[in-house]
């Protein structure tokens, strides 16, 4: 369940400094969206709003043409499934029980998991090839399976929008690799996936359309390849660049060297 | 799992069995079996019997069953409220607050009823204490509750040597100090029925909340994502757990180290999955606390408290648990 999502003009501020400015963003099914920002641009707290895990002091988020307030928490769950950065919980659940967890929603919070949430978790797995992992304590694998696990406990909630917090961190090339496979592949059967991310190329890899926040507005929301150019990346990260075409696409490449930015 | 409540059951048969008129297990059967009508034994060996098995050992080992599945599971549900394998259930402030209203109720009556209400209320008291300080700068976070609870645990403590200090040294601070190192002597089958039915419930209570408890041990933002009423959830968890620990403790005074140690054998033997843990650790520290009463009747000619045995036991059993730790904390 879930189709579309939507922040209208959100305000949010922590004491005197105002975190979001006036920021809307839309996510529907069938959709990437990047977010790009620099550190404490405010992408977290946008996150944290769009999930109702906190309250905007200004504008609303809509879910399914409703206001977010108006759903249960449970009917969020079912309908928006949240994939923090893969962490180590303090107490070493088996991998399988920590994608079970995402049966909450459908299952209520009382009842022991069923042969359906079962099978929803080998389904989990088995999408994302971790099948092997079934038995070994969560805590014991690596960060790469680690957020890998998150994903399957979301694909086994059943949501259809997905919201992933800078999920490529801490990844090495290959999962980083893999993941962006996998997220255009959940994209192209119906999932809207909003992703924040660290790396302009992998926005420009997958993302149907890429969002910037800088200071607290999003100053930019367009096509992947209309947002992520020269005057963008210098305002967001300062620092130089060029736009490659090749074969495989477009890429970044620097055009500082070391020793300019020593300077 | 199975194999907890046959170990439960035969540790409370061989608690039976010993004290100064040693029984057999076939001798107990047989009362229990005349009892129900199935066999026959002469009136005078019945009486006999009545008395040692009924009424002096009987709501001995209910009483030590009873608190060792309370500390166990409530020192589970709190290491899983806190997401610390380490905390235990006096986090909160529950055990400075029970010995100072034990304490003012040697002070004021020495009547045990007395004394197990102020413990008991005293102990709600703090907890309350506790979350409150926790809470005057809006929504408490976990290290906000540790320290709100650190706060009304440091209050009590002193209110309690206030009133050591009065307390007459040749009958009421001997009291007092005793009652601080723990005994399941002196309570009557009455007592620990009353206590039973909100410890049994209150533990059945938390098991059920267990799988929610697996989403809010995971944190906050992730248990709401998950549909987890995490406030809620949480405050229920504290004020069950905090009711069943503030009866033990009143019940039996201070009986330290079940509450940390046996959580962490029961999820060294079932995983932490806490629909399971939490049932465990109540099985578990049944056992254990029954086992520990043996020792403290039966190591020395005199009974040694049994909060001293369980903090000797304990020591060695948290060596161990430590050596065996999983990785992913310490």
């Amino acid at each position: 369940m879930g189709e579309r999502i939507e922040a209208c003009d959100l305000v949010f501020s922590r004491g005197p400094r105002r975190i979001l400015d006036r920021v809307s963003l839309t996510l529907k099914r069938g959709e990437i969206v990047a977010l790009l920002g620099a550190n404490g641009a405010g992408k977290s707290t946008l996150f944290r709003l769009l999930l109702g895990l906190a309250r905007p002091h200004g504008g609303a988020v809509r879910l399914d043409n409703a206001p977010l307030d108006s759903w249960s928490r449970r009917e969020v769950a079912r309908r928006i499934a949240y994939v923090p950065q893969g962490h180590a919980p303090p107490f070493p659940y088996l991998v399988e029980d920590v994608v079970a967890l995402g049966r909450i929603p459908e299952s209520g919070l009382l009842r022991a998991p069923g042969e359906a949430d079962r099978a929803a978790v080998r389904d989990a797995l088995a999408r994302l090839d971790l099948s092997r992992l079934v038995g070994r304590p969560y805590t014991e694998v690596s960060g790469g399976e680690r957020q890998l696990v998150m994903i399957a406990r979301a694909l086994a909630q059943g949501a259809r929008l997905f919201i992933l917090d800078e999920p490529m961190t801490g990844l090495d090339f290959g999962y980083q690799t893999r993941l962006l496979g996998l997220l255009r592949s959940l994209a192209t059967d119906g999932h809207g996936v909003l992703f924040s991310t660290h790396h302009p190329d992998h926005a420009l890899a997958i993302a149907d359309r890429v969002a910037v926040l800088h200071d607290g507005r999003v100053i930019a929301d367009s096509p992947a390849r209309s947002v992520i150019t020269a005057p963008i990346i210098r305002c967001i990260y300062g620092v130089e660049v060029e736009i490659v075409e090749d074969a495989s696409g477009a890429r970044i490449v620097s055009t500082n060297t070391v020793a300019d930015l020593q300077q | 799992m199975s194999l907890l409540p046959a170990a439960l059951i035969a540790s409370a048969l061989l608690a039976m069995t010993i004290g100064r008129y040693p029984l057999s297990v076939g001798e107990i059967l047989g009362y229990a079996a005349a009892g129900l009508g199935l066999d026959d034994i002469p009136a005078d060996r019945a009486d006999m019997l009545h008395n040692v098995i009924v009424e002096i050992r009987l709501p001995r080992v209910m009483a030590a069953a009873l608190v060792g599945a309370a500390l166990a599971s409530s020192g589970a549900a709190f290491q899983a409220v806190f997401r610390n394998p380490l905390v235990s259930p006096g986090i909160l402030g529950v055990l400075g607050g029970a010995s100072f209203g034990a304490a003012l109720g040697i002070l004021l009556s020495g009547h045990w009823l007395v004394i197990q209400l102020s413990a008991f209320a005293m102990a709600l008291l703090a907890v309350g204490i506790g979350v409150g300080v926790a809470n005057l700068f809006g929504p408490a976070s976990i290290v906000m509750l540790v320290l709100g609870g650190m706060i009304s645990g440091a209050l009590f403590t002193s209110l309690l040597s206030i009133v050591k200090y009065t307390a007459d040294p040749n009958d009421q601070l001997p009291a007092i100090v005793y009652w601080l190192m723990g005994s399941l002597g002196n309570l009557d089958l009455r007592q620990v029925a009353f206590a039973g039915a909100p410890i049994i419930l209150g533990s059945a209570i938390l098991a059920a909340l267990g799988r929610a408890l697996d989403a809010l041990s995971m944190g906050d933002d992730e248990a709401r994502s998950l549909g987890v009423p995490v406030d809620l959830l949480r405050y229920t968890v504290i004020a069950l757990a905090t009711l069943i620990s503030a009866l033990s403790v009143s019940l039996a005074g201070m009986i330290g180290w079940v509450g940390l140690v046996v959580p962490h054998a029961a999820r060294m033997l079932l995983g932490p999955l806490n629909a399971r843990l939490l049932p465990a650790s109540a099985l578990l520290g049944a056992t254990f606390l029954i086992l520990a009463d043996c020792l403290a009747r039966s190591i020395a000619r005199a009974e040694v408290p049994i909060g001293v045995v369980t903090e000797l036991l304990g020591v060695p059993a948290f060596i161990l648990v430590l050596r065996h730790a999983r990785r992913g904390w310490l």
